[in-house]
């Protein structure tokens, strides 16, 4: 990829400043993403990935939100530093963005296909005739056909596929340069998701659009990704091709969370999950904010904060203890299939009730 | 729970439950017409001691009916189900192989363990209150109350001096642990688990599961496992059944439906789920 970053979030820091305390929910996150890619954002609850996402769109509340630092260059502009009618500009019509719950996100007394037509007019200057002629048309983009009755019906008549796609809608209807997905498909099916999944590739090979998805679902990110960063306490902890993390990871967060995820090949076996929970996020823990959690936590690790470090070309990892192709000290175990048997031994005594 | 207790469950035979032609449908009125939804469908299956009986499908297929019916909270149409021997919800029809218990009492030896955590805790009631209710019910109460109580804690790896905090101070994670110690504290023989980590992270998810087949095995109990997580219901279950539409398209142990599904229903939700599996090292 030599092509120029459509999207690049540079060491962006941003605070919540509340009476009960400060959380920082990101800290120097790095993120380039490139026209016609799908770039995935993975992390748990809290992690900070919808904040970041936000902070893109300029949707965080400020106050309490604090930009601490930073820069979120969309095609070489700083959009932190528009104003607020320069942005309303851009959103929706250069960016657009797909939220986990479409329910929460539609106005319920609107007609749906209005909802759609509401982006055209306002960044188009079409009239209502003309920019519901065109909804029409984005219906039938994302798979929703020359459906009238879509067009008339309120949220509420809909089911969660189709409002998603109503959203798909309205936020592709002016063809956006880039797609901010937030857990676009976590209130789904699986069958609908994957049609909801497969229609974001659509839009991506044909539109050439680039792609933020932000989910928890490692499985799903696997599936859709071009390039993937792992999140952890709003901080990116590895970063790289979807195969570099997935198949080679580096980082002891990633391994962890890879091997949290059940399959049928690990039966019999006991998932070697991430120990512990995430720290309370008044107090991020310092040096690196894994250390307490961490299965190959050193000294280092809690007096110092990691560097990135490169392990190729585009895969990086910011831990003390991975240097380079090889891990500096103990090895992690790495195996998708685990060594260690849940299942105790039938005939065993049962620990005395 | 008493150690004879468990031995007996493992020298139990026959199946724990057995569910024939079972149907629910629910009626709504609008204006005036009335649609009828089958929320279930003569539902037959049998689930064996000491396994896990994995029930998949998409929302609304009927799964957490199922469950309802089996604990009670709803009464079938049609059909019936053998719990231990004796018919839940027609005491008289079934043998009276385990007469004197009352019904109240079998069901208590089957238990919930629900997806929101945070709903299935009364949020007035210190976590330590919640877990001695059940006790209260089965007259254990006073120190002897106490003792299964730190017990319990310390079985789903929760300290027992924070059983004085209320739901909303504990992580979801803690919550669901405590959720399944509260179902403990009935000495159930099987666990009915809707949808119980859908809700949480993946390493906490990972963290509930590993406790809930290390407590399988310790007490001998038995899962009826709902969730639409189809690696998961591959992870854990000996036994599948997929439901659509209220129907059970399809059953049979794990290996058969996870490697060679036969319904062009469990083919499609298979190929659409997106699965991680992994090898190391490429």
């Amino acid at each position: 990829m030599k092509e120029k970053a459509l999207l690049s979030i540079e060491n962006l820091s941003i605070d919540f400043v509340m009476e009960s305390g400060t959380v920082s929910a990101l800290r120097g996150m790095d993120v380039d993403i490139y026209p016609g890619s799908i770039h995935g954002l993975v992390g748990e609850s809290g992690s900070g990935k919808t904040v970041a996402a936000r902070a893109v769109m300029g949707l965080n509340p400020m106050p309490p939100g604090l930009i601490r630092g930073g820069s979120i260059l969309f095609r070489g502009d700083d959009l932190l530093k528009k104003s607020l009618s320069k942005l309303r500009k851009i959103r929706g019509k250069e960016i657009g963005m797909i939220f986990q719950e479409p329910t929460n996100y539609l106005n319920p007394a609107m007609q749906a296909g209005l909802q759609i037509a509401e982006q055209l007019m306002y960044h188009e200057n079409l009239s209502k005739k003309q920019a519901l002629e065109k909804t029409r048309e984005v219906l039938r983009e994302v798979e929703l056909g020359r459906n009238d009755r879509i067009l008339s019906s309120y949220p509420h008549e809909l089911s969660g596929g189709m409002k998603q796609r109503v959203m798909i809608a309205m936020a592709a209807a002016c063809r956006p340069k880039l797609l901010l997905a937030d857990e676009p498909t976590t209130a789904l099916d699986v069958t609908i998701q994957k049609q909801i999944l497969d229609l974001l590739v659509k839009l991506r090979d044909e539109w050439n659009i680039a792609i933020l998805f932000v989910s928890h679902d490692l499985a799903v990110v696997h599936s859709i990704a071009d390039t993937v960063s792992v999140i952890y306490a709003g901080e990116i902890v590895e970063q790289g091709k979807r195969d570099d993390i997935f198949h080679d990871p580096r980082h002891p967060y990633t391994i962890g969370l890879l091997n949290s995820v059940p399959t049928p090949s690990h039966r019999g076996h006991k998932l070697d999950a991430v120990k512990g929970t995430i720290h309370d996020p008044y107090h991020v823990p310092s040096g690196c904010p894994f250390h307490p959690r961490c299965p190959i936590a050193a000294d280092i690790c809690s007096r110092e904060r990691p560097a990135v470090r490169y392990v190729s070309g585009q895969h990086s990892c910011s831990c003390h203890r991975v240097e380079g192709k090889s891990f500096n000290g103990t090895p992690i175990h790495w195996t998708p299939i685990h060594e260690t048997p849940v299942h105790g031994n039938f005939e065993g005594e049962p620990r005395n009730a | 729970m008493l150690k004879q207790q468990i031995i007996d469950r493992r020298a139990a035979e026959g199946p724990i439950i057995a569910v024939s032609s079972l149907s629910k449908s629910y009626t709504q009125r609008k204006k005036d017409r009335t649609t009828t939804i089958q929320a279930v469908d003569s539902v037959t299956f049998t689930i064996e001691r000491n396994s896990i009986f994995g029930l998949v499908g998409e929302s609304g297929c009927g799964k957490t009916t199922i469950s309802r019916l089996l604990v009670g909270l709803e009464k079938p149409d049609a059909g019936s189900i053998i719990y231990n021997g004796s018919d839940i919800h027609n005491p008289s029809k079934g043998k009276r192989k385990t007469a004197g218990k009352s019904t109240a009492g079998k069901r208590m030896s089957m238990q919930v363990v629900f997806q929101d955590a945070n709903s299935s805790f009364n949020p007035k009631m210190t976590l330590r209150n919640s877990l001695k209710e059940g006790l209260h019910n089965r007259k254990i109460r006073g120190a002897e109350a106490e003792t299964r109580i730190k017990r319990l804690a310390d079985y789903v790896g929760i300290s027992s001096g924070n059983l004085d905090k209320y739901p909303h101070q504990f992580s979801g994670g803690q919550k669901q642990r405590l959720a399944v110690a509260r179902a403990l504290s009935m000495e159930p023989e099987l666990l009915i688990l809707d949808e119980p980590v859908s809700s949480l992270d993946v390493s906490i998810q990972a963290q509930i599961i590993n406790l809930l087949m290390s407590l399988k095995d310790e007490f001998s109990l038995t899962y009826l496992f709902i969730s639409h997580d189809l690696g998961l219901v591959g992870y854990m279950s000996d036994y599948i059944a997929v439901m659509y539409r209220g129907k059970i398209v399809e059953q049979g142990p794990w290996k058969h439906i996870m490697e060679a599904p036969k319904e062009a229903y469990t083919k499609q939700l298979f190929s659409a789920a997106p699965f991680l599996e992994l090898t190391s090292g490429v």
